[in-house]
């Protein structure tokens, strides 16, 4: 039993108790009368309902109303209950004309399939699909619906939202774009460094062919000319035979070393304004001799060809080299084709091209209908001794010259093959602003000698012997000296000496153009001529080289006796006729 | 901005030392609704000026869980419930009104000294 003090504290809490829930109802009351609500909360026998107040869900309608996406919600059969502004203006339409309109009256014609399944599918569960709209001004845009199903209790009703893909679709092929331009850089970037490992494997590759070729030079003209004092000496018509078949041999040698410097890029070039397709017809026996009868020659010139910059005489063994190739090509028979044609290569074309400069060129090309070259070893053909040819048919030196000939005129060459069809060798060579010169004939005055005393100026002893020997066979008072220092004492001691007749590359402080600049400072009324069979040295040559005669090694004594008669002389020298001509010096200086 | 009064404040200090939160409160909103978005700022600023890490919130979306608005006897929305510290306490509207919403929390005495048992 509760005490009567008991039932008291009862009454006082459930007081409390209902006061604070009658504060509470007040509040809520208040709240309400305010509109500081959102919705309610009914409690039916079917379930919870929230009921939210008209003015409630306006973050919502504003986010409806303003988003760049169309809105709209369609009843099951497609037709339009509502929709936001950005969706009326996609179609052009007023939105008060558009509530009640069937939405398909705004799919393309061929997508309404796609827009049928989608509404189709939606009233199960959400879907998306990819169809065509017509715009207010007519066109048809590819745009992205997805559309779900908003069941209440008046049936089903379907929500879509609208995105325009043409703006995705346009950048999407800009990114496509990009990415191609992009891909086609790198490829054009590959090609460059592909292009100067190539170039740079050729550079050293050349240093050590013309590193090897003036060895060789220097021992040719030893063995050349003490085989032809030793013909001159002996009367046995037997031995002389055989003195002729050495000779034979060492210009067949003389002539392999030239091919290797002009490879090297350290022959001596002659650089003048020639026009090939005059040259053309003169070569056109040579050629077919070379090619025989089973192979068709066909020379084709292009009409108003420009005059082009090159050296006559390597531009004749480039083609021959050519031709001799193409001819190896074709055992069965076939045609070669010579063809002349004027290039104007801009930036881009050079860039393509590789190792050349923008300008105008002649082009010289080369085409057999022979069994091409393997694209696995085509990169290689222009590597010294590099050879398809079998042990004994090639020297592997013919592209060789014709690469090094060509970009040692300014040029380049290009080869494209197909196996199985043939192959077309492009000679570009640089177009010359000058008036073609006619063909000179060449001539040698073997007998133009005069006395005189000659200071003969060479680091190899057998080499520096058989000059004496020859000059002096020639009646020649001769001097001579291993280096350069010792010869400046030798003309200090003899100041009437006539010629000094020095080697380029010499050990010691001084090479053979600084001891010809030393001497015409000295003694101005000496002659001065240079020979070597390493006929640049790029780079550690002192310029203004061209202003003295010079000699290629290796010589012969005729060639000798013309060289130091015309430098005697003081004219310019006649090209002797065995031997290459002796001109002025030019010098690769380009470098890659 | 804090409000200023004369009236001393009820100890929210600390967590006590279990970790366990002092209040623990339930804000029930009908999504983004204009009433319930200002309710949830109003009581964030509230609890960060005067509960600061002594307090758990839940906040109930009764779009998406009108069952439990008819549990906790939720009539209009939105409406904020204090289970933790007793009494439990409803308090209805955007909470706009920062006295007397921390009158309703407990944080301050009612007027006159005395507060509901």
């Amino acid at each position: 039993m509760s005490t009567p003090f008991e039932v008291e504290k009862k009454l006082d809490a459930e007081i409390a108790r209902l006061k604070a829930r009658l504060q509470e109802t007040e509040e809520t009351l208040d709240a309400i009368r305010r509109g500081e609500i959102d919705a309610l909360v009914v409690s039916r026998a079917s379930g919870t309902q929230v009921f939210t107040l008209a003015t409630a869900d306006l973050p919502y309608r504003l986010l409806i109303e303003q988003m760049q996406e169309g809105a709209v919600t369609l009843n099951a059969a497609g037709l339009i209950l509502f929709c936001n502004p950005c969706f009326a203006n996609f179609v052009g339409a007023g939105r008060e004309t558009l509530l009640g309109q069937p939405l398909t009256r705004f799919v393309a014609v061929t997508d309404q399939p796609i827009f049928n399944d989608i509404l189709k599918q939606a009233l199960t569960k959400p879907a998306r699909a990819e169809f065509r709209l017509r715009t207010g001004t007519g066109d048809e845009r590819t745009i992205s619906m997805s559309l779900a199903n908003l069941a209440s209790d008046d049936g089903p009703i379907l929500c879509g939202v609208i995105s325009d893909l043409t703006q995705h679709y346009r950048r999407s092929r800009e990114l496509a774009e990009a990415n191609r331009k992009l891909r086609e850089e790198i490829s054009d970037r590959e090609r460059a460094e592909a292009d100067l490992r190539q170039a740079q494997k050729m550079e050293a590759v050349g240093q050590l062919t013309g590193g090897l070729a003036h060895d060789f030079n220097n021992l040719l003209t030893i063995v050349l000319g003490n085989l032809q004092l030793a013909r001159k000496a002996i009367h046995e018509p037997r031995l002389i035979g055989k003195i002729n078949n050495a000779i034979g041999a060492a210009e067949r040698g003389a002539r392999l070393t030239e091919q290797l410097l002009s490879f090297a890029r350290r022959q001596t070039l002659r650089l003048d304004a020639i026009d090939v397709n005059a040259l053309l017809p003169d070569l056109q026996n040579l050629f077919q001799h070379a090619v025989g009868n089973q192979i068709e020659l066909v020379i084709r010139r292009s009409p108003e060809l420009w005059p082009s910059k090159t050296d006559r005489n390597q531009l004749e063994s480039a083609l021959l080299n050519l031709i001799i190739n193409a001819r190896d090509a074709m055992p069965d028979g076939g045609r070669i084709t010579i063809a002349t044609n004027n290039a104007d290569i801009s930036e881009a074309d050079a860039a393509r091209i590789g190792e050349m400069l923008a300008g105008r060129y002649v082009v010289l090309t080369v085409s057999d209908t022979g069994m091409g070259i393997d694209p696995a070893v085509l990169p290689r053909v222009i590597e010294p001794f590099f050879t398809t040819k079998g042990v004994g048919l090639g020297s592997g030196l013919g592209l060789s010259q014709v690469y090094g000939f060509v970009r040692q005129s300014g040029g380049t060459f290009k080869i494209e093959s197909t196996v199985g069809r043939g192959t077309s060798v492009h000679l570009y060579l640089p177009a010359s602003e000058a008036l073609p010169i006619a063909p000179t004939e060449d001539l040698v005055r073997e007998d133009d000698t005069a006395p005189g005393k000659i200071l003969v100026v060479e680091d190899n002893t057998a080499v520096r012997e058989l000059a004496i020997e020859v000059l002096e066979g020639l009646g020649y008072e001769v001097l001579a000296a291993a280096n350069a220092t010792s010869a400046l004492k030798t003309l200090a001691a003899t100041p009437d000496v006539d010629l000094v007749f020095s080697d380029v590359v010499m050990p010691g402080t001084m090479n053979g153009i600084e001891l010809a600049h030393e001497v015409g400072r000295r003694h101005p009324g000496c002659a001065i001529l240079l020979t070597s069979g390493f006929t640049a040295t790029p780079g550690t040559g002192p310029s203004g080289a061209e202003e003295f005669q010079f000699l290629p090694k290796p010589y012969e004594p005729a060639v000798l006796a013309g060289a130091v008669a015309a430098a005697l002389g003081g004219h310019a020298m006649p090209p002797p006729q065995a031997m290459k001509p002796h001109g002025s010096w030019v010098g690769d200086r380009r470098s890659i | 901005m804090s409000v200023r009064t004369d009236e001393p404040e009820r100890n929210t200090g600390p967590p006590p030392a279990d970790g366990r939160p002092t209040y623990v409160l339930r804000l029930y909103i009908t999504g983004q609704t204009r009433h319930s978005m200002h309710a949830l700022e109003n009581l964030k600023k509230i609890c960060e000026e005067h509960l600061r890490g002594n307090y758990q919130l839940d906040v109930v979306d009764v779009y998406e869980h009108p069952e439990l608005a008819a549990e906790a006897q939720i009539y209009a929305i939105p409406t904020l419930v204090k289970s933790l510290p007793e009494p439990l306490r409803r308090i209805i509207g955007d909470l706009s009104d920062t006295p007397k919403t921390l009158v309703g929390l407990d944080i301050r005495p009612h007027k006159g000294g005395t507060t509901p048992s």
